[in-house]
C-alpha cells in the first residue's frame, strides 16, 4: 500500500470518526470542535487533491471564521446541553439509519462490483500555437491554412525574433505559407510550404528557421517546439533550446559560472558499464594505459544542439546572472592544444551569453538563431530568442489549483458571477443587522410617538367637529355651539 | 489519467459525510446542531467537487468550491442571526417546539 493511499485512508477516517463525534454527542461545543476536527481533515484532502489555495480557504474561512462564530453562538445561547428530551419522532432515528444506509450501499456496492465509477477521461483542449520569427529574413507575413480552418489564419509583419501571441486552432494538419510583409509577394512555391500536425492539448511555437536562397534552392523551414508552461517545477526554470544558427556544427549550452571561462578536465574514458577504456597495445609486453579525454567541467545545460534537430528541454535552477555559453562540440578536440588546454579550449566558444536571467517556473524558449544579415556581407551572427513567457492563454499560465490560476479565472471568465456573490454578502449583511434588531420599539421611539400623538389630538379634534363624527371615541368633546340660523 | 488515490475513493468519502451530515440534520433537535450538519454536507459535496476537478483536469470545480464557500458563510451569518432572534424570543432552539407554521 503507497504511502498516499495510507495518508489517504487514515484522514478520511478520521474524517468520518469526526463526523460520526459531532452526530453524537451531547454538548454542542463537543459537536462545533468535532466538525473543526473534520474540516480540518477535508482541509488535508484538499491538499492531497492538488486543490492548496481551497484547502487554506477552508482552514481559514470554515474552520477559521464560520466554526468560531458557530462557538460564539452557542456560547451566547447558553445551549451547550443539547440533550434531546423531547423525542417527538422516535420512529425517525431507526427509520433514518436504516435509509442512509441503504442509499449508501446503493451507490458503493454497484461502484465496488463494476469496479469504479465509469469516467470519461478529461477531454483535451484545442491546440495553442505562437508563430515566432527565426529565419534569416526581414518582416514576415506567415500564413497557416489547413482543412480544419474556415479561414486561413494570417499573420502579420512578424520581424525576426518576435513571437505572435497564441492562438487556439483545432487539432489537425496545416501548412505554414511566409510572404514578404513589405510586398506580400510570397517567399516559397506553395509545393515547398512546410506542414506541421497539431496534436489536442499541444501547446507549441511554430519556428521558422533557415535561410532563402532560390539558387540553392533552400526555404525557411517550420519546426514545432513544445511549450509546458503549466508543469514547470516549482525551484527551477525550464530551457527549450534550439540551434537554428550552424548548420555545420553540434553546439552545446555551458554554464561557465562566475570566471566566464570554459574549464576542461581530463579524465579516462569509461565505456556504458562504467569500466576504463585502453589504449590498443603495440605489442603484449607493452603496460596498459588507459584512454585520456578531455571534456567540459563546466555545468552543461543543453547538450547535443544539432542544427534543426530535437529541441532539447532542460531545467536549470533559478539565477538572475548566468554567463552562458554556446560551445562547438563537432571540433571541440581540435581546439585543444596539448600545453595550454584550459587557455586555448576558450576558442571552442561560438558565442558569450552574459547576464542571462533564468526564472523559476518559468519556460523560456531559447532558439539560436542567425540574425537576417541586412547590410550586406555581413557575417550572420547568433541571436537569442527567448521571446517571453508571457502571451500565453490564461489556462496553461499558472499551476492547477493554484491562487494564481483560481485568481485569473475568478476574474476573467467568472466575474459577473464573483460579483453576484459579493451582492449577496452584503444582502446578509443587512439581512443580519434587520434580524438583530430589537424588537419592538425603543424607549426614545415610544416617547417620540406619545409626542406627536399629543400634539396631533386637537386637529382630530377639528376633524371631528367638521365632520360631525367621532374620530377617536376617548377624545374629550367640547361643546358644541349652537348652530345658527 | 492515472492517479494513486483513485477519485472513486474520495467520491465515496464525500458520499459518507454527506448521508451522515443529513442523518444530523434529520435526527438532531437542537438548531445549531442542524445548521452544522448542513455545513458538513455542503463539505462534502465540496470534497466530491474538488476531486472530479482533479479528475478532469478543470479549474471550474475550485470555482465552484469557492462560490459554495462564500454561500456557505452567508448562509451561516443570516442562519445565526435567525436563531439568536428566535431564541429570544421562544427561549429555546428546539426545532420541535418551533412550529408555528404547522398547517
Amino acid at each position: 500500500m503507497g504511502l498516499e493511499l495510507a495518508f489517504f485512508l487514515a484522514i478520511g477516517g478520521l474524517a468520518v470518526l469526526f463526523a460520526v463525534g459531532m452526530l453524537l454527542s451531547e454538548n454542542a461545543v463537543h459537536s462545533a470542535l468535532f466538525l473543526i476536527g473534520n474540516f480540518g481533515c477535508v482541509a488535508l484532502l484538499f491538499l492531497m487533491l492538488d486543490a492548496p489555495f481551497i484547502g487554506m480557504v477552508q482552514i481559514v474561512v470554515y474552520t477559521g471564521a464560520i466554526m468560531v462564530l458557530f462557538l460564539f453562538v452557542i456560547m451566547l445561547l447558553g445551549a451547550e446541553q443539547t440533550t434531546d428530551t423531547t423525542r417527538r419522532f422516535r420512529w425517525l432515528t431507526g427509520s433514518a439509519t436504516a435509509l442512509a444506509i441503504a442509499f449508501i450501499a446503493a451507490i458503493a456496492i454497484p461502484m465496488v462490483i463494476s469496479g469504479g465509477l465509469v469516467l470519461p477521461e478529461g477531454q483535451p483542449g484545442m491546440p495553442q500555437l505562437r508563430v515566432v520569427h527565426g529565419a534569416n529574413l526581414d518582416h514576415v507575413n506567415v500564413t497557416i491554412m489547413g482543412d480544419n480552418l474556415e479561414e486561413p489564419l494570417v499573420i502579420e509583419d512578424l520581424a525576426f525574433g518576435e513571437a505572435s501571441d497564441f492562438v487556439e486552432v483545432p487539432a489537425g494538419e496545416y501548412s505554414v505559407m511566409l510572404a514578404q510583409a513589405s510586398s506580400g509577394t510570397a517567399l516559397m512555391p506553395p509545393s515547398m510550404s512546410p506542414t506541421i500536425t497539431l496534436e489536442p492539448g499541444q501547446v507549441a511555437s511554430a519556428l521558422a528557421y533557415g535561410t532563402l536562397d532560390t539558387n540553392t534552392g533552400s526555404f525557411p523551414e517550420i519546426t514545432l517546439l513544445p511549450n509546458d508552461f503549466g508543469n514547470t517545477p516549482d525551484d527551477e526554470g525550464r530551457l527549450v533550446v534550439f540551434n537554428a544558427y550552424d548548420q555545420e556544427r553540434t553546439l552545446a549550452l555551458v554554464d561557465l559560472g562566475a570566471d566566464q571561462r570554459v574549464t576542461v578536465v581530463e579524465r579516462d574514458v569509461r565505456d556504458e558499464d562504467g569500466n576504463v577504456v585502453y589504449m590498443e597495445r603495440a605489442s603484449e609486453s607493452d603496460p596498459l594505459v588507459a584512454q585520456r579525454e578531455i571534456v567540459i567541467a563546466d555545468p552543461v545545460i543543453a547538450a547535443d544542439l544539432t542544427y534543426g534537430g530535437e529541441a532539447v528541454v532542460a531545467t536549470y535552477p533559478e539565477g538572475e546572472n548566468y554567463n552562458l555559453a554556446l560551445v562547438d562540440m563537432t571540433n571541440f578536440d581540435s581546439y585543444i592544444q596539448p600545453n595550454d588546454p584550459q587557455g586555448s579550449v576558450q576558442d571552442s566558444i561560438v558565442m558569450r551569453i552574459n547576464n542571462y536571467p533564468i526564472t523559476t517556473a518559468t519556460e523560456q524558449t531559447f532558439v539560436i538563431a542567425a540574425e537576417p544579415n541586412l547590410v550586406a556581407d555581413a557575417a550572420p551572427r547568433p541571436t537569442i530568442l527567448d521571446s517571453g513567457q508571457t502571451t500565453l492563454l490564461i489556462e496553461t499560465l499558472a499551476g492547477f489549483g493554484s491562487p494564481l490560476a483560481i485568481g485569473q479565472i475568478l476574474f476573467t471568465d467568472y466575474l459577473l458571477p464573483v460579483n453576484l456573490v459579493g451582492f449577496l454578502l452584503l444582502v446578509a449583511l443587512v439581512g443580519v443587522i434587520v434580524l438583530s434588531r430589537p424588537a419592538g420599539l425603543s424607549p426614545e421611539q415610544k416617547r417620540r410617538r406619545a409626542v406627536r400623538r399629543r400634539v396631533s389630538r386637537p386637529l382630530v379634534n377639528v376633524i371631528s367637529q367638521q365632520t360631525g363624527t367621532d374620530v377617536l371615541v376617548d377624545v374629550p368633546r367640547l361643546d358644541q355651539p349652537e348652530s345658527g340660523d | 489519467m492515472e492517479f494513486v488515490v483513485p477519485t472513486e475513493f474520495f467520491f465515496v468519502l464525500s458520499l459518507i459525510l454527506f448521508v451522515l451530515g443529513a442523518l444530523g440534520v434529520l435526527l438532531r433537535k437542537n438548531a445549531i446542531l442542524v445548521f452544522m450538519s448542513v455545513e458538513l454536507m455542503l463539505n462534502s459535496a465540496n470534497l466530491a467537487l474538488v476531486a472530479f476537478a482533479r479528475q478532469w483536469n478543470s479549474m471550474n470545480g475550485h470555482i465552484f468550491v469557492f462560490f459554495v464557500m462564500t454561500v456557505a458563510a452567508a448562509e451561516v451569518a443570516v442562519g445565526l442571526a435567525l436563531i439568536v432572534a428566535i431564541f429570544k424570543s421562544k427561549n429555546s432552539i428546539n426545532i420541535d417546539d418551533l412550529h408555528q407554521m404547522e398547517g
